[in-house]
């Protein structure tokens, strides 16, 4: 963003005693002021949810997971079904050269009304340049870019999926919930 | 990767502290002039699914047609290989085939299967040839069937949740009292295949 400041200096010089005539000078300067002013904001696209899943057989240990780059559920040990969704974010910003996205997240969800039932989660997260384009895997909990360019504008988008495990046949039916923050800053 | 991003239950109200620690100390460490964040929920549901299933007609059971003979004639269908066969009939035509119906199942730990058969096929005069049922069935569609000896039902057992369930079962039988006797035309009869599951 180009931030525009108008000076004016006004000079005003008077008639002297001794009949003497000057020209009046008005001085009008601009001043550009280029400073970049990174903006970098999230809006969130969809939600993580993973569907429903069954219990799994004694003895034995469930999973599912939801890929963050194709977006896919697979399961070990148990059933799925119903509706799932790859969690979205997408970064925008403008006059960006470099920025930073950290994500914040316990690792278990917990269910809904007795909260002190839980489920191991474990996240997965990848980013694109576009909505469905090609995602790329993130390792750890922080994503950085760093630009040799400001870009006047930025679009990346950030995909999140996971395992959730921990199925056992004795767990507590219903829903489990979590949530990741994503955090980004700009420079 | 700080400590601070990754965290367990037992240090929820610490984990809050120290986040928001560690976005101020970011911002102004690392100079950045804009930031922002966003939420993302998780959501699983565990359930025991409701158990579930449904029949599917695959064909209807028909035996072409039939010329009587001098003396009282059948026709069969197989149910096994849906082959037609006949006796004391001077000619059989058209295309013959086995009745057939697929039925499947989720989370069940019992799936029953009980046909009802007619009888009787019945002309729309209401002259009627005898029918005797026989009946089959196989995990696959086009081979395999094994044929029923005296059940009128079949009980197929699941484990319950997860579990997925299909079967195959074939109608035939005989027509029998086939006789010049009787009007031409087409007679007919219903059998009625129902699913049940627990």
């Amino acid at each position: 963003m180009k931030v525009a400041v108008l000076t004016l200096f006004s000079l005003c010089i008077a008639p002297t005693a001794w009949g003497q005539t000057a020209d009046a000078f008005v001085l009008a300067k601009l001043f550009v002021n280029s400073t970049a002013n990174p903006q970098c904001t999230f809006s969130s696209n969809d939600n993580l949810v993973f569907g429903s899943a069954g219990l799994p057989s004694s003895g034995t240990t469930g999973s599912v997971t939801v890929s963050p780059v194709t977006g896919a559920r697979s399961a070990n040990n148990v059933t799925t079904w119903g509706t799932y969704t790859v969690g979205q974010v997408q970064l925008t910003g403008t006059d960006i050269g470099s920025y930073v996205v950290s994500i914040f997240l316990d690792a278990e969800v917990v269910h809904s009304s007795q909260g002190t039932e839980t489920l191991d989660y474990d996240v997965d997260w990848a980013q694109a340049e576009t909505s469905s384009g090609s995602y790329t895997s993130i390792t750890g909990f922080s994503y950085s870019h760093a630009g040799t360019a400001r870009a006047t504008s930025l679009d990346r988008y950030f995909q999140f999926g996971g395992t959730i495990g921990g199925i056992l046949p004795g767990s507590v039916t219903g829903v489990y919930e979590g949530s990741i923050t994503v955090w980004a800053g700009c420079v | 990767m700080p400590g601070f991003m990754y965290t367990t239950a037992n240090s929820v109200m610490k984990t809050v502290i120290l986040v928001l620690m560690g976005f101020s100390t970011a911002l102004a460490a690392w100079g950045f002039q804009s930031s922002g964040s966003e939420t993302v929920d998780v959501e699983i549901t565990l359930a025991a699914p409701s158990p579930s299933c449904s029949i599917t007609l695959t064909n209807d059971l028909s035996y072409g047609n039939v010329v009587p003979g001098s003396s009282s004639g059948s026709v069969t269908i197989s149910s096994t290989t849906g082959d037609r066969t006949h006796e004391d009939v001077d000619e059989v035509s058209g295309s013959a085939t086995v009745g057939q119906v697929e039925v499947a199942g989720n989370h069940g730990t019992q799936y029953v299967v009980e046909p009802v058969f007619p009888t009787a096929l019945e002309e729309s005069g209401g002259d009627t040839l005898t029918y005797s049922y026989k009946w089959a069935s196989s995990d696959a569609a086009s081979s395999g069937y094994v044929e029923f000896t005296t059940e009128t039902s079949d009980t197929n057992t699941g484990t319950g949740t997860g579990h997925s369930f299909t079967k195959h079962y074939r109608f035939g039988g005989t027509v029998s009292g086939i006789e010049t006797t009787l009007p031409t035309g087409a007679y007919d009869g219903e059998i009625t295949v129902a699913v049940s599951c627990s």
